[in-house]
């Protein structure tokens, strides 16, 4: 098999080389597909990453295919596609037998202190092995269960989506506010055969009012609106949809500080109004600033419900590295985006 | 050998079709498996194999290149009406030809660049204009072939002919030529053209380079094609266009660019040359032969796109 | 919208015209008498089907793609014309909407290919217009016959008060078409999904339904064309539809419309035809020989689509 190695700094070989082996029944072989090239590696190669040896295999962010277990393995089986955790620990000092690996007295980064995943196969034990999860699951609408295949399946049941990338995702950029805003709603603004310009300006201005977008008029082009404004006009396009359940993916990104005020309040004014708003963030303050209810993911499943009085910040944090936290832990629904 | 299946079978598609094509014409006809069968195939598809080779090259750049029917009018046109017996005739003109390939695909290349036009209308455009220098060249069927000429590229040493031995060499030249910088620059550019930008790579050398070999590699097939029909057509070269491009596509070149390779297009341009004797034998009129060779480039394009939508599904990387 | 600034935001769009215009001033000075009602009316027929057809082909490179199956889409409904109603036109009635049915599913064909098994349209297309060459030809064996009945030789050659039967067809189906294209909720959506398919996609559009409504409609097109043009030409022969293909691209191209799909408007594409047919009348009352005919054609193809791009580009 092929594999990669810096020699020493500025000196990268491509060599040929035999699989390799596994070396206990605690290890799996896997059939590497993809790597990561991080700024990392590039130090790697210049030689200004202070905890690389020579000769190393780089590669750090490593996803495969299970192609061989060793007897012992439980937890992986073949073909499984697994991401490989770049931390190699000892598991026999201190740290590691408290349950903090990452600080493991012996710790070395598969691809930096050790060889990493810039070759054909490599091996690693399995317990370093993380499942890449695929959504399972049911979708439950007001207690029945849905299956929504299709955007427009989603947005007819009542459900809408303010996506994460809102230039690729949320907003056609080349055209104007108004022909954002409107195309979710062409049939209420249109009879078969003409949109009604009278009202698709009405609709249009009511939203541009209602979320104070600050733009010249409606006619200008989304490309040439700050980020707050633009995602102003994907949250009136989503409102002009009338929804009554909101999915919100990361909406603050790139947003400045009195935007995302006005749109927490607008959140908290969608909740008030008792529709129900499912908020995506990794913003932790975000988090606790808006949300009655946080579901922390952990390990794939849906960790700790948190509510109340148990809804802080270092709950969620703790939750979401997998510290058990005093509520009980919901089981129900997986996730789905 | 399952796993290799499982992991390869998009780009198996032209070796099935054209294993299956062997087989069922072998069956049919054992003529089929003669030597002799297998040389005049050789001839009769290596003026399609020269185009569609140059039209993978502009493939995997994303890109389309429509002109190659008119270099290969002019071209022939050329030939056929300029060279003269002599040795030194000949080259000159096939030099002069493959000069005139290579400039249109340069010419090609550059605008496409420098213009960002779509070079679907780019080359569209370059074509007529072929086609018109073509015209000019030679207004009717027609023009004299040198016999010696005919006779050089039409060898044969023993039962084997030239050709065969010049598709050896151009998958062999392949093979080298798509790990080498260039080449893996021009698969880089049609795989994704903002990271290669800004990985250093200059997208309009890689351009140049890719329809400047479309242009030349066409230009071979018109003097090729010269040999074969013994006169010249300002008109013949437009049939190549498309085919070569379903050559090229059923080989597993996609048209998105950045995947795909000459050995894939070698073989689909077999399928399509060998399709018109398979219905023969069949006894199916040849005039349903196109519609076979438009059955075959949608199912062939179809299997591989369901496969890549599946890969995708399947949540597998790569 | 006061003109001045309507010219300016349409800019590349009148320049088109303007172009066409000239070529025909331009021919009229070294031609003098170029101009005469009979040369007119001829170009306006042209222009008419190559109109019709460039209606279908702008659908289809609105949304993304484009269609190269319109040469035999055209031919099929031309010859299906001949047949079915045998020269009379009694049968005429029935057979249009039958023969407009079947370039609607061919259209859906090329559609299904397109939008839900995710052929790439240039290959989609290019197949199936070799597939329905070959049904053409298979099924009749490589001599289709038939002859188109006299109502529609007058429609096609004819004239009403000195302006062509043709022309002003295609002057009302341009009507029809502009609201639909500019006007109406589908037109919007055909917009979008060539614009961007996710945004598409998550504002509710059927991306993959409209998608393959759109060479629906190009197949409704170059069936439409095909049988009027049967009524055009004295004898039906089987390379009828193939100057069209290139032809309905480069008119769409000329007039504005984005290769990628998501921008355009149809004036331009009307722009677009007149240049294209001006251009194709000058190369020929000219008297250049073929070959000179077909450089100059080259040449300012390539300079119109530069034209055009660049002004879009410009805009943004």
């Amino acid at each position: 098999m092929k594999e990669v190695v810096v020699v020493e700094p500025g000196k990268v070989e491509i060599r040929e080389v035999p699989v390799p082996e596994i070396s206990s029944e605690d290890e799996v072989l896997i059939q590497m597909k993809a790597a990561g090239v991080c700024g990392s590696d590039h130090h790697i190669y210049h030689g200004s990453n202070p905890c690389s040896t020579y000769p190393r295999i780089p590669g750090h962010e490593n996803a495969g295919i299970v192609v061989k277990t060793g007897k012992n393995v439980t937890n992986v089986k073949e073909g499984d596609h697994v991401i490989v955790d770049l931390l190699s620990s000892c598991g026999e000092c201190y740290q590691c037998r408290a349950g903090r690996k990452n600080v493991c007295e012996h710790v070395r980064v598969r691809g930096s202190g050790a060889d990493g995943g810039w070759r054909e196969y490599f091996t690693a034990p399995a317990l370093s092995l993380y499942g890449v999860i695929r959504a399972s699951g049911d979708i439950r609408l007001r207690g029945k269960k849905v299956t929504l295949r299709s955007p427009k399946e989603s947005i007819r049941n009542g459900i809408a989506l303010v996506p994460e990338e809102r230039g690729i995702q949320g907003l056609i950029l080349s055209e104007s506010i108004r022909y954002n805003i409107s195309l979710p709603v062409l049939k209420k603004i249109s009879n078969p055969f003409q949109v009604s310009p009278k009202k698709e300006h009405a609709v249009v201005d009511q939203y541009m009012e209602a979320l104070q977008i600050k733009a010249e008029s409606r006619e200008m082009a989304a490309s040439n609106l700050s980020g707050g404004n633009q995602q102003k006009v994907v949250m009136a396009k989503i409102l002009a949809m009338e929804p009554e359940i909101f999915l919100m993916y990361d909406i603050t990104r790139g947003v400045d500080v009195g935007t995302k005020k006005e749109m927490f309040t607008m959140v908290r004014d969608f909740a008030r109004e008792g529709r129900p708003v499912v908020f995506f963030s990794t913003d932790v303050e975000e988090l606790v600033k808006v949300c009655d209810r946080v579901i922390v993911m952990y390990d794939g499943k849906a960790g700790a419900d948190l509510r109340g009085d148990a809804l802080t910040k270092e709950n969620i944090v703790g939750a979401s590295i997998g510290n058990p936290v005093e509520v009980k832990t919901y089981g129900e629904e997986g996730e789905q985006e | 050998m399952r796993k290799f299946v499982k992991e390869n079978w998009i780009a198996m598609i032209p070796y099935v079709m054209f294993v299956i094509m062997v087989i069922v014409m072998g069956a049919l006809n054992t003529n089929t498996l003669s030597l002799r069968y297998i040389a005049n195939k050789s001839d009769a598809a290596f003026s399609l194999i020269l185009v569609a080779a140059g039209q993978t090259l502009v493939l995997l750049t994303g890109g389309f290149d429509l002109s190659v029917g008119g270099v290969i009018c002019i071209t022939n046109c050329l030939a056929a009406s300029r060279m003269q017996d002599s040795v030194g005739s000949m080259l000159l003109w096939a030099g002069i030809c493959l000069a005139v390939g290579v400039g249109t695909g340069l010419f090609n290349g550059y605008v496409i660049e420098r213009t960002k036009l779509q070079p679907f209308i780019v080359t569209l455009a370059t074509q007529y204009v072929c086609y018109g220098i073509a015209l000019f060249i030679m207004k009717v069927d027609g023009g004299n072939v040198p016999a010696a000429y005919i006779n050089a590229l039409l060898h044969r040493f023993g039962p084997l002919p030239l050709s065969m031995f010049l598709i050896v060499l151009l998958v062999a030249a392949w093979m080298i030529f798509k790990n080498t910088k260039p080449g893996l620059h021009i698969y880089a550019i049609g795989s994704s053209e903002g990271a290669a930008r800004l990985n250093g790579i200059s997208i309009m050398k890689t351009r140049l380079l890719a329809y400047g070999l479309s242009g030349a590699f066409a230009a071979l097939a018109g003097l090729f094609r010269t040999a074969q029909v013994a006169s010249g057509s300002p008109t013949a070269g437009a049939d190549f266009v498309m085919i070569s491009i379903s050559a090229a596509v059923i080989g597993g070149t996609a048209l998105s660019g950045g995947s795909g390779g000459m050995v894939g297009t070698v073989v689909g341009a077999l399928v399509l040359r060998t399709i018109g004797d398979l219905l023969v034998f069949m006894k199916v009129s040849s005039y349903w032969s196109s519609l076979v060779q438009g059955v075959l480039l949608i199912l062939a394009v179809a299997a591989s796109s369901y496969g890549t939508l599946l890969k995708r599904r399947g949540g597998g990387a790569a | 919208m006061k003109a001045g600034s309507f010219v300016k935001k349409n800019f590349s769009v009148f320049m088109t015209f303007v172009i066409a215009l000239l070529l025909l001033v331009f021919i009229s000075v070294l031609r003098p008498g170029y101009a005469n009602v009979n040369n007119l009316r001829v170009l306006s027929i042209t222009a008419s089907f190559l109109g019709l057809t460039a209606m279908g082909q702008m659908t289809a490179i609105l949304t993304g793609g484009m269609d190269l199956s319109i040469p035999w889409m055209f031919t099929i409904a031309a010859f299906l014309t001949g047949n079915l109603t045998q020269g009379g036109n009694e049968k005429l009635f029935f057979a249009v909407p039958v023969i407009l049915l079947v370039g609607v599913l061919m259209g859906a064909f090329n559609g299904i290919g397109i939008a839900y098994v995710g052929i790439a349209p240039v290959i989609m297309t290019m197949a199936s217009n070799i597939i329905f060459q070959g049904l053409l030809v298979g099924i009749t064996g490589g001599t289709p016959g038939g002859t188109a009945p006299q109502a529609l030789k007058d429609f096609a050659n004819g004239s009403l008060g000195g302006v062509s039967t043709m022309l002003l067809f295609w002057i009302a189906i341009s009507v029809a078409f502009y609201v639909m294209i500019a006007r109406s909720p589908y037109g919007r959506r055909l917009y979008a999904i060539g614009n961007n398919d996710t945004v598409a996609l998550f504002s509710g559009i059927n991306v993959k339904l409209m998608r393959t409504s759109a060479y629906m409609v190009c197949g409704f097109f170059a069936a439409l064309a095909g049988i009027l043009f049967s009524g055009r030409v004295s004898q039906l022969y089987l390379g009828m539809g193939d100057p069209y293909q290139m032809q309905s691209v480069s008119a769409v191209a000329i007039g504005g419309v984005s290769l990628l799909g998501g921008s355009g408007s149809y004036i331009g594409t009307v722009a677009g035809v007149l240049v294209l047919v001006m251009l194709d009348g000058v190369l020929s009352a000219l008297g250049f020989a073929q070959s000179v005919q077909k450089i100059i054609y080259g040449v300012v193809l390539m300079l119109a689509v530069l034209l055009s791009s660049r002004k879009q580009k410009g805009r943004r």
